[in-house]
């Protein structure tokens, strides 16, 4: 009986003090490759794949059938967890960067954006996941729109890390991985598409605790946000 | 046996507290630490944006008492750093955005406003009378608001100094400044970097110009006229269950919001546009669909675009450049008249590579500004022009454009395109006075080349 009791409150205590310490989350890598996944690293694993003698089709960039084949194939030659999906073991194997994003870096002496790209499409997925693809879109507008607008800094990484500008940057969940839809949106905001039409803020009316922000102009609604000048 | 085992409890409770006690310590102590080095961080970062806002004043006021255009031209560069800085310090600390915006805004426009002067001054023009009412009154404001820094500062310092402090403080002061500069209006400079290799972010002036009024003409029309444009506009492309689901106002345009359904396109696919409300044109045009195996070459592409554009209506574009991605190409086309590129006409049209599915359309640049223009013979020969270029430069190609300037106009002038060195750039030289206006560095991505 007593002995049920010592160990009992032993528990106790190694759960409080379970409780008590850090958790900690990694989850900040790179995305895995599968079924329906574009980019230059689909590029990147058809070309080697190709070199290798595992895959025969079109260097697409988009991974189709032949390169879950030929993924399946490698995968089961060297070993690996046969899945046709190319996650952390199998990007290794194939000798891709282990945290990757989706863009190229540039072929020639320029300077690259690509940098942009992913500080961009991590502020959308922070900020509008869940969103319809032109509120995403709209996001990265916004960010953009502030970039060039006097009463906000002159940069991505100074609007985006702005203190009290952005709630995912406090909460730090601007640092989770984006998903492919982030990335797209991200692109097509840096090419100039803004459903928004030049605003400069947006908020989640269910959420937003701040009266100031209802003084603004509101342009138009997407989703679950309000956006405005 | 017995009285061992009644200790027991205790025993294990009192280790478990000193050691909770330990780690409560540890991480209060840590905490303190980061604490304070953010305090430290912030109270620097405050210091350095007093520093900036007087020297900026101080530069200003040096300016405009030079006599000679080249001291004015240097002290005027140099407060346009400052000023540039200053905002950069401001925009870091943890301020309420509602509280230091105008002041945020009169900074920056204190910078801009000095790098239109400067470039002025560097073309030997003195400044004119109300260029220098400006400055001076643009003056006596970074003086007001560089004595209220100091009065802040000082008023820190007394209360003993905390960044909790220095956050609630700072909130309430500024607001009295931003009062007193809501009505100061600057013209919005937004090119800071004139004559400078610019990068270029997706093909020459495809900035929009904002606060501008539209050019656009035409009959307002209602909501379910919208649904009809769109529903014509796509009529090949199996476009259904068309649906405003809201309205755009209080931008250049006013206009419908619509989503609808596209055959083809998964779960959470739908595809969105905004129509304009005056002449019912669409503004602009997403379809998210993650596209496949890419199955047309660049030029098939193009022809889709080009016939896509023809059905809306838009003839004599010219593309000027793609860059593909992801299976999609996107396609800048500009409007050509008399053999002119008129880059402020732009309309971006983006085209699947599996099925030439048309993904975007984005017309605001041509709805702006497009009108039929009169375009005067250039003054100086293209041979003039080119002299104006440096000599290790190599002209691959050269024709005439139409581009938009800082001040919201458009200049006629020859666009060279050049290699120098691993680089390509184009120049642009003014077709009247033989000046530089601009030169745009491209970086060359993977699949992203100028048409020319």
């Amino acid at each position: 009986m007593k002995k049920n009791k010592v160990l009992s409150i032993a528990l106790l205590l190694v759960m409080t003090l379970s409780f008590l310490s850090y958790v900690i989350i990694d989850d900040v890598h790179g995305q895995n490759i599968g079924w329906g996944s574009t980019g230059a690293e689909v590029r990147t694993i058809q070309t080697r794949l190709s070199n290798w003698g595992y895959y025969d089709g079109p260097i697409s960039g988009t991974y189709g059938p032949q390169t879950y084949e030929a993924v399946r194939l490698f995968q089961r030659r060297n070993g690996l967890t046969v899945d046709g999906i190319v996650g952390p073991q199998t990007r290794a194997a194939i000798g891709l960067p282990r945290a990757g994003g989706g863009t190229s870096a540039p072929a020639s002496g320029g300077v690259s954006r690509s940098d942009d790209v992913h500080l961009l499409a991590r502020t959308i997925h922070a900020e509008a996941r869940g969103e319809p693809y032109e509120g995403q879109v709209a996001v990265g507008a916004v960010v953009l729109n502030r970039v060039r607008n006097p009463a906000f800094p002159n940069t991505m990484a100074g609007v985006v890390y702005q203190p009290c500008a952005f709630e995912p940057v406090k909460r730090g969940t601007i640092n989770e991985q984006p998903d492919d839809s982030a990335y797209r949106a991200a692109r097509d905001a840096l090419n100039g598409w803004d459903p928004t039409g030049g605003a400069i803020y947006f908020w989640n009316p269910a959420t937003a605790t701040s009266q100031w922000i209802w003084t603004r102009e509101i342009s138009l609604r997407i989703g679950r946000h309000v956006f405005a000048h | 046996m017995e009285k061992w085992k009644r200790y027991t409890l205790p025993v294990i409770l009192g280790i478990a507290l000193i050691g909770t006690s330990i780690w409560g310590v540890y991480q209060y102590n840590q905490s303190r630490d980061y604490h304070t080095y953010l305090d430290l961080q912030f109270q620097r970062q405050f210091y350095d944006l007093i520093g900036h806002v007087e020297n900026a004043q101080v530069d200003l006021a040096k300016a405009m008492v030079s006599g000679s255009t080249n001291d004015m031209a240097k002290f005027l560069n140099e407060t346009v750093f400052q000023s540039y800085m200053a905002q950069e310090k401001l925009t870091q600390l943890p301020l309420n955005h509602a509280n230091i915006r105008q002041v945020e805004k009169f900074l920056s426009q204190m910078g801009d406003y000095c790098t239109a002067m400067v470039n002025k001054t560097l073309e030997g023009q003195l400044l004119d009378e109300e260029e220098m009412e400006t400055l001076t009154e643009l003056h006596s404001y970074a003086n007001l608001l560089s004595q209220h820094l100091i009065e802040l500062q000082q008023q820190i310092v007394a209360d003993g100094v905390n960044f909790g402090d220095l956050r609630r403080e700072a909130n309430r002061d500024l607001d009295a400044v931003n009062d007193r500069m809501t009505d100061m209006n600057l013209i919005n400079i937004e090119e800071r970097m004139q004559d400078y290799p610019e990068l270029i972010y997706d093909g020459p002036f495809s900035e929009h110009m904002k606060d501008r009024k539209p050019r656009l003409e035409g009959e307002e029309i209602q909501r379910d006229e919208a649904i009809g444009v769109l529903q014509e506009a796509f009529s090949d492309q199996n476009i259904s269950n068309i649906e405003a689901v809201g309205g755009i106002q209080n931008t250049a345009f006013t206009g419908y919001y619509l989503r609808a359904q596209k055959e083809g396109n998964g779960d959470g696919e739908e595809v969105a546009a905004g129509i304009t409300k005056q002449g019912g044109h669409i503004l602009w045009y997403i379809n998210p669909r993650v596209v496949g195996d890419s199955q047309l070459d660049e030029n098939e592409a193009i022809d889709i675009a080009e016939q896509f554009l023809q059905t809306l209506g838009y003839d004599d574009m010219v593309s000027t450049y793609t860059i593909a991605y992801e299976g999609q190409i996107l396609i800048n086309f500009a409007y050509m008249q008399d053999d002119v590129i008129v880059y402020p006409d732009l309309i971006k049209v983006k085209v699947a590579l599996d099925n030439g599915d048309i993904l975007g359309l984005e017309t605001e640049g041509y709805l702006m500004n497009h009108h039929e223009r009169e375009i005067a013979e250039p003054e100086i020969s293209e041979d003039e022009a080119r002299e104006k270029l440096t000599s290790a430069a190599e002209v691959e190609n050269v024709r005439l454009a139409m581009i938009p300037t800082e001040g919201q106009d458009e200049v006629l002038c020859y666009e060279f395109t050049v290699q120098l060195g691993e680089d390509r750039y184009l120049i642009y030289i003014h077709a009247e006075t033989g000046h530089q206006r601009q030169i745009l560095l491209m970086v060359e991505q993977e699949d992203g080349t100028l048409v020319i």
